[in-house]
């Protein structure tokens, strides 16, 4: 089990390690960093001043290097938009909303698309199945820019029970909650599915049966601890894409965390956030990634070996 | 963000939705959503709150010269102010009248006595216009022409006078200190009690609204003075200007009535329009917009010019100016409601205005198409041409929806009379990249460039001064500029001024399209009307002329 | 071992009936069958794949995969209980206890997510009043009775740490754990190597000889028949058309199906021989024949067996035990 950890923490840190890389390509990208960061009518002295501050005239692999000692510490530079701001400081300031409404957001794909999945396997071909199959045609098909405006429309335009946007109260979390949980229910709860309708068909759910145990716990707990698994992989794909979807949803209801700071930072040109947003976003996704492993190897001992 | 496309599909599938819902809502309970219609504006007519959404602002912060100067406190004012009507610079900032010495190099401001900043914090006094000056011209200041200020030496001569002097003369100087201004006066008194925090957290102003609080990205709260030293009360309680960066949200937000006034972006107008909304504009231009020949470079001076452009001819140059429908232009692109402008960066507000141009515009720039292809034949065109292909700059830059727009319907117009074209995507820093290494030779949109005085608008874009990165680059035109920045003679200004903007239209140097007003979608039941003159950055100005239905 | 013969019947099973449902139709793939066995007794019950015999055992736990298959009719008496009377909820509180199953496959007959040692409990914990502290001495002194070694070390084992045999000393002890009456084996030994399969065997008959119990054992190898049955009922088509002592069948098989069958088990007690290859296949479920099932391979069939189904005829041996088989045949004998 120690070993199976380091080798993943390992893992994981090789994947922080190529991140920075890219980000610090990100920079270099679209020519000289000069242009991605100055506005158009920059003066020398403005150019002068960046090319020093950023080591511009230092040699490409120098200059990583002393973007990797920088970012090690949190450092990546000041924000641009929010002056008086270091660019870790307004991800650190936001972070927390993102992390809020995402939360809520896979809190209640989880309740709602486990449920679903399993009871959709137990009455494969039933109504419920038919009908949660519909629902995650609709749910995966539809753009998530596009639902969330839907949510908005009919929620707090037509029937006006709920703000359209911003943040503050317990209302204002529901729809943008909904809306990114929406895609992830629809993902999970067939996925869920899938793997029980394998496990429920397995022999030693049948010796569970025949030794007596009741069907709900065949169903909830000799089955679904070994479906699990299946779903738990996924969480890690979902906490990349409720990180993705953060950008989406957030610019839509102007929640003001990480997804929509990425936005605005982009468009306001504000490079340092940007860069610390990603990689935050990166350490976010393997930190869950690599936790999902740990998990995995909880619940299921073979991984373990 | 996003390709324009997808704009537009959601703005179609909001509006079918709307219209969707809307029949549903009266058939499910008519009288449930008036009644709650009539309790919402029972309540505002207990605490009239006016809530304005706007995009968010480029740079938000409450020390000004730490932004690039797009958007102005509400609650803070420089010295000069722009008449709400006509736009013109007027006495509704902090000073009562201003006098400059001859060569405009020496300008003389008296404060208004009764001025005073909000919270107790005392009058405004000239030593609050040195403090704030000095504050604004310092290292972290990013205010887009702070340079002309940096340079000048400002001295408080008594309590009510302040005097700048400036080591080369400034005819734009009131440009500098009005609406769009680059200096917004602060209270010394607060600074010395309080520091730079005090400013951050509640920094005291002077106008009719009082800054109350802000809260990063979502917006910010502002009071009304009762018994404002200006004699202007607003007649409300409370302005929240909100930040909502998605169309079709801020769509929302007006018709749930969360929002009275909305910077609506054009494409979902017509819906706001259509539940019983309305537009109101700013009373003068706002922004003016246009397409460029890239390297239209012909004086030496500046470097290598280019070789083997199809619009080097000037006739190639007339026949695209005429292959461009402008009246169906304008009508796609803002609905109409837009003039035409015959010279980019000319404006009938500042200096070297030539009425004669607009007249003549439709004679000569007007759409012909068989004069066009007239023209290009003569050209020789393509065979005279070792690469006739016409390159069009297809991006998107924030601000500026109708940028692809704009390359679309050009490539179609130029198609139409024979030309040869091609589109080219780009991002936006590639384009200055190729543009600061002189080498952009292609057809694109400019940027919608705020309305300013002749000199600033021909300095960034038509003048040496701007090398590498101006749009022309003619010997004969650089030397009238350089009499133009040189003389302090009002009359010989705007002669040279006229001088410039009557070449650069003869010689068909650009393809100039509309002149753009600020435009804001109301709720009429709460808003009855607002008086600005567009002529600050964002085109937003005069919050505390906001009218509001009883 | 021989079969005390004053053995009081524990399990008898009348016209079990059970069907498979194929779009809207309903086809009977266990037919009217009918078993008895006593205590410390084992049956085999024997036939080639898809005869019906997996199905027979998971019809006696009223456990047959729902939605595609049901038990339509018949009586399952346990201990003068109909099974097939009782409640879903009733059902479970037998199954296990009473009547219990070790399935084919030891390699996939116990979840992979628990260990052993839970698995066993939790048998114990639904079915005896051992409490819940208790467990895990029970369950050592489970997997102590099926002979694993040292199994106060194995007990918190996962499944794949363990061999196929152990795992089915495992599933054994499963089946055990309550002390039921009857166990049905179904195809334990197939994917074992033949000396661990020799050994289980063994532990089967030695936990027999210990509890009494009896054993319906399923399988389609009359090696295993001849070393570990009493009796022997042959399967085919979802009848039985053979049923009888096991030397007696060996003797004197009564049904050419059964000849065919032990055409290459040269002797009894012999070495073991597997079912040899019949020409032709069992008839599909929609496709019955309406006569001997068995007809259309039969080397002996005549124009009746092709027409009529066989009645049974009965031929007891000297002892008078029974000895039954469904053909034509034995009309004239």
């Amino acid at each position: 089990m120690k070993r199976y950890i380091l080798i993943r923490l390992l893992e994981s840190l090789a994947a922080i390690f190529v991140i920075t890389v890219l980000v610090f390509a990100l920079t270099h990208m679209s020519g000289s960093p000069v242009d991605a960061l100055l506005p158009q009518d920059a003066t020398q002295e403005q150019i002068d001043a960046l090319v020093s501050a950023w080591g511009l005239d230092q040699s490409l692999p120098r200059q990583y290097l002393s973007f990797l000692g920088n970012a090690l510490q949190g450092d990546f530079g000041d924000s641009l938009k929010w002056r008086g701001y270091s660019a870790m400081g307004v991800v650190a300031d936001r972070l927390p909303q993102t992390l809020y409404l995402g939360g809520i957001a896979v809190a209640i794909s989880v309740v709602v698309a486990l449920p679903l999945g399993v009871m959709a396997a137990m009455r494969k071909g039933g109504k419920l199945d038919k009908a949660a199959q519909l629902f995650s045609l609709f749910g995966q098909s539809i753009p998530q820019f596009w639902f969330a405006i839907l949510l908005i429309w009919f929620f707090a335009v037509a029937l006006q029970l709920l703000p359209t946007s911003g943040s503050g109260s317990w209302q204002h979390v529901i729809l943008p909650a909904i809306a990114m949980a929406w895609f992830q229910i629809a993902a999970l709860s067939r996925l869920t599915r899938s793997a029980m309708l394998e496990v429920l068909d397995a022999e030693y759910v049948k010796l569970a049966r025949v030794k007596g145990v009741s069907e709900t716990r065949v169903v909830w707990v000799h089955a679904l601890r070994n479906a699990a698994v299946v779903p738990l992989t996924y969480f890690g794909v979902l906490a990349g894409s409720v990180l993705t979807g953060s950008v989406t949803i957030e610019t839509v209801f102007s929640w003001p965390g990480l997804g929509w700071v990425a936005i605005e930072a982009i468009r306001a040109r504000d490079f340092p956030v940007v860069q610390a947003v990603v990689v935050i976003f990166a350490l976010i996704y393997i930190v869950c990634n690599f936790l999902v492993d740990i998990l995995n190897a909880y619940i299921d001992p073979r991984v373990r070996a | 963000m996003r390709h324009p496309f997808i704009n537009r599909f959601a703005a179609q599938s909001a509006s079918t939705l709307t219209s969707h819902i809307r029949k549903r809502a009266k058939a499910a309970g008519k009288t449930l959503l008036m009644s709650s219609a009539a309790a919402v504006m029972a309540l505002q007519a207990a605490a009239q709150d006016v809530t304005v959404v706007i995009d968010p602002i480029a740079s938000e912060s409450n020390l000004y010269w730490e932004t690039e100067g797009a958007f102005m406190l509400p609650s803070l004012q420089g010295l000069v102010g722009n008449n709400p009507e006509t736009g013109k610079y007027d006495t509704s900032g902090l000073a009562e009248s201003w006098k400059a010495n001859e060569d405009l190099t020496s300008w003389t401001f008296t404060l208004k006595p009764q001025a005073e900043f909000h919270d107790g914090w005392g009058p405004v006094t000239a030593e609050d216009v040195v403090h704030s000056f000095n504050l604004h011209i310092g290292d972290d200041s990013r205010l887009s022409g702070i340079g002309n200020l940096r340079d000048a030496t400002v001295t408080a001569v008594d309590a009510q006078t302040v005097r700048f002097d400036l080591p080369a003369p400034q005819a734009d100087f009131l440009f500098m200190l009005a609406g769009r201004g680059v200096l917004a006066i602060y209270s010394k008194a607060q600074f010395d009690a309080e520091g730079l925090e005090g400013y951050k957290t509640k920094p005291a102003g002077t106008s009719p609204l009082v800054y109350e609080s802000s809260e990063l990205g979502q917006g910010m709260t502002f009071s009304t003075a009762q018994d404002h030293w200006s004699g202007v009360d607003a007649d409300y309680d409370t302005l929240s200007i909100r930040f909502v960066g998605e169309a079709a949200t801020k769509l929302a937000m007006l018709l749930s009535h969360e929002a009275d006034i909305v910077s609506l972006s054009r494409e979902l107008q017509p819906q706001a329009l259509d539940a019983g909304f309305e537009i109101l504009a700013s009373t003068q231009g706002a922004s003016q917009t246009s397409m460029v020949f890239g390297a239209l470079y012909t004086d030496p001076e500046g470097g290598e010019l280019p070789t083997g452009l199809p619009w080097a001819d000037v006739r190639v140059r007339e026949a695209m100016n005429r292959a461009l429908d402008r009246s169906q232009l304008l009508e796609v692109l803002y609905d109409g409601r837009a003039e035409a402008l015959p010279v980019f960066t000319m404006d009938a507000q500042y200096e070297g205005y030539t009425p004669a141009l607009a007249d003549r515009f439709d004679a000569d720039y007007g759409y012909d198409p068989e004069r066009a292809m007239a023209l290009l034949a003569e050209a020789g065109y393509p065979d005279a041409f070792g690469d006739p292909v016409i390159p069009i700059i297809v991006t998107s830059l924030p601000g500026n929806p109708e940028f692809p727009l704009i390359s679309e319907l050009a490539q179609a117009y130029f198609e139409a009379v024979g030309l040869q074209t091609e589109m080219r995507e780009m991002d936006g820093a590639s384009i200055l990249s190729a543009r600061r290494d002189r080498n952009a030779p292609w057809i694109m949109p400019v940027r919608n460039a705020p309305i300013r005085p002749a000199q600033v608008g021909l300095q960034v874009y038509f003048s040496k001064v701007n090398r590498p990165t101006a749009y022309v680059d003619d010997a004969q035109i650089n030397s009238v500029f350089d009499e133009l920045a040189a003389s302090t003679d009002m009359a010989e200004r705007d002669a040279l001024a006229s001088q410039i903007f009557t070449k650069l239209y003869d010689d068909y140097t650009h393809m100039p399209l509309a002149k753009i007003f600020a435009e804001v979608t109301v709720d009429p039941d709460t808003i009855t009307g607002w008086t600005f003159p567009g002529s600050t950055s964002s085109g937003l100005s005069h919050f505390e002329l906001i009218k509001t239905a009883e | 071992m021989p079969l005390d013969p004053q053995s009081e019947v524990v399990l008898e099973v009348r016209n079990l009936t059970t069907t498979i449902s194929i779009r809207t139709d309903e086809f009977a793939a266990v037919d009217n069958v009918s078993l008895s066995l006593k205590r410390g007794e084992t049956l085999g019950l024997v036939g080639e794949s898809g005869s019906g015999k997996s199905l027979t055992g998971l019809s006696l736990l009223n456990l047959v995969p729902k939605h595609a298959a049901r038990v339509a009719g018949g009586a399952v008496m346990l201990d003068g209980v109909d099974l097939l009377q009782l409640s879903e909820r009733e059902m479970r509180r037998v199954r296990g206890k009473k009547i219990s199953m070790i399935l084919q496959d030891p390699q996939t007959s116990l979840n992979p997510s628990f260990s052993v040692g839970s698995q066993i409990g939790e048998a114990l914990s639904l079915h005896t009043d051992v409490p819940k502290k208790g467990l895990k001495a029970a369950a050592v002194e489970m997997l102590r009775r099926v002979r694993v070694a040292a199994p106060e070390h194995r007990v918190d084992a996962y499944p794949h740490q363990m061999s196929g045999g152990m795992r089915q000393r495992v599933v054994g002890a499963i089946a055990i754990s309550c002390a039921p009456d009857v166990i049905i084996a179904d195809e334990p030994t197939t994917s074992l190597d033949v000396t661990v399969q020799a050994q289980y065997i063994r532990l089967l008959q030695e936990l027999q000889a210990e509890t009494g119990m009896g054993i319906i054992f399923i399988t389609h190898d009359f090696g295993i028949v001849a070393k570990v049955c009493h009796r022997l009922a042959v399967m085919y088509a979802g009848q039985i058309v053979e049923t009888g002592p096991v030397e007696r069948i060996f003797d004197a098989p009564g049904h050419p199906y059964t000849q065919a069958l032990l055409g290459s088990v040269p002797k009894l007690h012999g070495q073991q021989g597997r079912l040899p290859s019949i020409s032709g296949n069992p008839p599909a479920l929609w496709n019955k024949p309406k006569g001997c099932k068995f007809a259309p391979r039969c080397p002996l069939a005549d124009t009746r067996c092709h027409t009529e189904e066989p009645p049974v005829y009965d031929t007891p041996d000297q002892d008078g035990r029974e000895h039954w088989a469904r053909c034509w045949r034995l009309e004239t004998q």
